[in-house]
């Protein structure tokens, strides 16, 4: 039970004993993958090392290539910048992107694209205001009906509900949440990068797990 | 003001290949290329559409002299109203058709619009002639280069010095039809006026249209709602003598003292259930602000042929396209036209030009590229770029490489400290012939770990946070 990796590891630290074989003091590697997450809310939460941008958009790709129609909603002061998104093999004229006035109205946008079944993942871009708007709390933008809603739509149709927001813990979206992870980047050697889905909440698997992918920097960036 | 106007969109070949196989032209073809002439007829009932060249159109402002003050005036109205739908184009006012045509091709630059920038500050504006002798010159200035003539005749041409309409006009017609391509023949021949044919407008259909009296007047969206409906049955029965079906209402309310409210809610798929429409006409009466009680509505339906349902021989795709396309057309009614939107690539210099959002009402399906075996971190792009000041970032030494190169800076402007420095400058410079920009980009890290994508503004001595990498 990889759940209890926590517990476990304060009552031997309590009893003052060691850990024996190194099973319990790695976190478990697993794929963070499209059927990993169908039917579910998943969070990404960015700090500010953060690369949850460019692991939900490896997701919409990999949709794309299984098939599946994917949406972007964001509000309208900042995008994905769709070059990128292009250099990780999406097809942009097949990704819907839904750009309302307010990060509060995205939510509700996501609500009616659930609602038809007609897609197989929708990525809520919570994150994408200026830095000068950081002030509000990603967690008031989305009301707990609505999530509540967006959930039991996720499972229905089989489909991955992914919410990009800021912060630690503390600013999660809450207990709807069915698989909530961190995503680190880290610099690597080479001029590349070290991205690290790690996983702290997981209704299905349990937390502490993880994936790490390695990227290039875009263009310029050494 | 008798002129003739020659109208370049240069977006439009493009969607209308989405709608063309192989020479064969789909019902959208027919459609993209009317919603675009709609544009245009509401500046000119007389407007011909040019089968040999998507994208161009020819149209007569006589007898308009009462409505505008001058052609300047008319052709900017035109302008805006083509930026609002979205088009990206090219406008020349004259007096010969060549003269126009060749005017409009030669234009360097197009007048374009990003939704959530405004209208492109480094686009031309149109050209309005004053005297036929000023457009006929332009017009013989002009080089053949920019015409779409055979590739083999242009550099046969350009060999004997033959490189402008001027240089080609001093050749002989016949001379020419011997020597190279028909294609080149007709071209002389349209350029020296010889096929300077009468506009032959395409007369548009009659529309469907009904006006409900709303009395007294009210502005409760619901009531609204239910006086629209009982005129929906009549309106669908004329769209189907045409046997077609609607592709969306346009809805025109009045407000006492000639204030209006113009407003269009468009279906997913063109449709024969009244259902579906009424629904989308709910949501954007609820969104709608009106600014005070509707006295009048005008409901004009947009018919569409119908689309036959395709019989799949292979598996049906898990998701209903039809069922996402429905939704779409909520949102598009609920949040506008240009909610719903997909991004387009431009071979462009400056980030924010090297794409252009594009509403989308269709749901393709999606051709990814296979993924390679390491991707490249994505970039968060800011529509507007802010100004440092106002991004927090850590302030001031000046051991900073970028800080160096920043002595001009007003005084109480911060200066901008990374922690490291990952990338740069890269100089990227645009619109040299209208609003020069030269921009130097730099990736740069930050104590906290962010890593952001800024430039220095060599133009307004400014530094800007344009994006970070996430």
């Amino acid at each position: 039970m990889v759940s209890a990796v926590p517990l476990l590891k304060d009552e031997i630290a309590r009893r003052g004993l060691r850990i024996a074989g190194a099973a319990l003091a790695e976190p478990a590697t697993r794929r963070f993958e499209l059927a990993a997450i169908q039917g579910r809310i998943v969070e990404l939460s960015a700090g500010t090392s953060s690369a949850a941008l460019t692991a939900a958009l490896v997701l919409v790709g990999e949709a794309q290539r299984k098939g599946e129609t994917a949406a972007w909603l964001t509000a309208r002061g900042a995008s994905f910048f769709p070059p990128d998104a292009a250099a990780l093999g999406i097809d942009l004229a097949a990704l819907v992107v839904v750009r309302v006035p307010e990060a509060q109205d995205v939510a509700r946008a996501a609500d009616r694209l659930a609602r038809s079944g007609g897609f197989g993942m929708v990525v809520l871009d919570l994150g994408a205001t200026p830095a000068t708007d950081n002030r509000q709390p990603t967690t008031s933008r989305v009301p707990v009906p609505l999530l509540s809603r967006l959930g039991a739509l996720a499972q229905r149709h089989n489909m991955a509900v992914v919410f990009l927001t800021k912060g630690d813990a503390a600013g999660s979206l809450g207990s709807l949440v069915s698989l909530r992870a961190e995503v680190v980047r880290r610099r690597a050697k080479s001029g590349r990068f070290a991205v690290s889905v790690e996983v702290v909440k997981d209704k299905r698997a349990g937390p502490g797990w993880r994936h790490v992918e390695v990227f290039y920097g875009p263009a310029g960036l050494r | 003001m008798d002129r003739l106007v020659c109208v370049d969109l240069l977006d439009l070949p493009e969607r209308l290949r989405e709608h063309e196989h192989r020479g064969w032209r789909g019902e959208g073809y027919r459609r993209a290329l009317d919603e675009a002439a709609a544009v245009l007829r509401g500046f000119s009932p007389r407007v011909e559409i040019s089968d040999d060249e998507p994208g161009i159109f020819f149209m007569d402002v006589s007898g308009l002299q009462s409505l505008y003050k001058s052609a300047s005036q008319w052709a900017a109205a035109l302008s805006g109203a083509l930026v609002a739908a979205g088009h990206e184009h090219r406008i020349a006012v004259g007096f010969s058709r060549f003269g126009v045509y060749a005017v409009v091709k030669n234009q360097p630059s197009a007048i374009s619009h990003q939704p959530s920038a405004g209208p492109n500050p480094n686009s031309k504006l149109p050209i309005v002639f004053r005297s036929p002798a000023a457009e006929r010159a332009a017009a013989l200035r002009v080089r053949l280069a920019r015409f779409p003539l055979p590739p083999d005749a242009l550099e046969a041409l350009k060999r004997l010095r033959v490189v402008t309409v001027g240089d080609l006009l001093a050749l002989p017609a016949d001379d020419l039809l011997a020597r190279y391509d028909d294609e080149v023949y007709r071209f002389h021949r349209f350029a020296s006026g010889e096929r300077d044919l009468p506009l032959s407008p395409q007369r548009p259909e009659e529309e469907i249209s009904e006006i409900i009296e709303v009395d007294p007047p009210d502005d409760n969206a619901m009531r609204l709602l239910f006086m629209l409906k009982q005129a929906m049955p009549s309106l669908y029965e004329r769209v189907a003598k045409r046997h077609k079906v609607a592709a969306g209402v346009a809805l025109e309310l009045s407000f006492g003292q000639s204030a209006k409210l113009y407003t269009v809610v468009r279906l997913a798929r063109p449709s024969r259930d009244e259902g579906v429409l009424m629904d989308l006409i709910r949501l954007r009466l609820d969104t709608l602000e009106l600014p005070d009680l509707v006295r009048e509505i005008r409901a004009t339906l947009i018919p569409a042929a119908e689309e036959p349902e395709q019989l799949l021989l292979v598996d049906r795709p898990a998701r209903d396209p039809a069922a996402a396309e429905r939704a779409l057309a909520r949102l598009r009614t609920e949040f506008g036209d240009h909610a719903v939107v997909r991004a387009r690539l431009r071979e462009r210099h400056l980030p924010e030009h090297r794409f252009v959002w594009e509403p989308v009402a269709r749901v393709a399906p999606a051709q990814p590229v296979p993924a390679g075996l390491a991707g490249t971190l994505v970039r968060r792009l800011y529509a507007s770029p802010l100004e440092v000041s106002s991004c927090q970032l850590p302030v001031a030494s000046r051991q900073s490489p970028v800080a160096t190169h920043d002595s001009r800076l007003q005084p109480s402007a911060p200066v901008l400290v990374p922690t490291a420095f990952l990338g740069g400058p890269y100089r990227l410079s645009g619109g040299w012939w209208r609003r020069p920009v030269e921009r130097d980009y730099y990736f740069v890290e930050t104590r906290r770990g962010e890593v952001l994508w800024v430039f220095y503004d060599r133009v307004r001595r400014r530094w800007f946070l344009h994006g970070r990498v996430e």
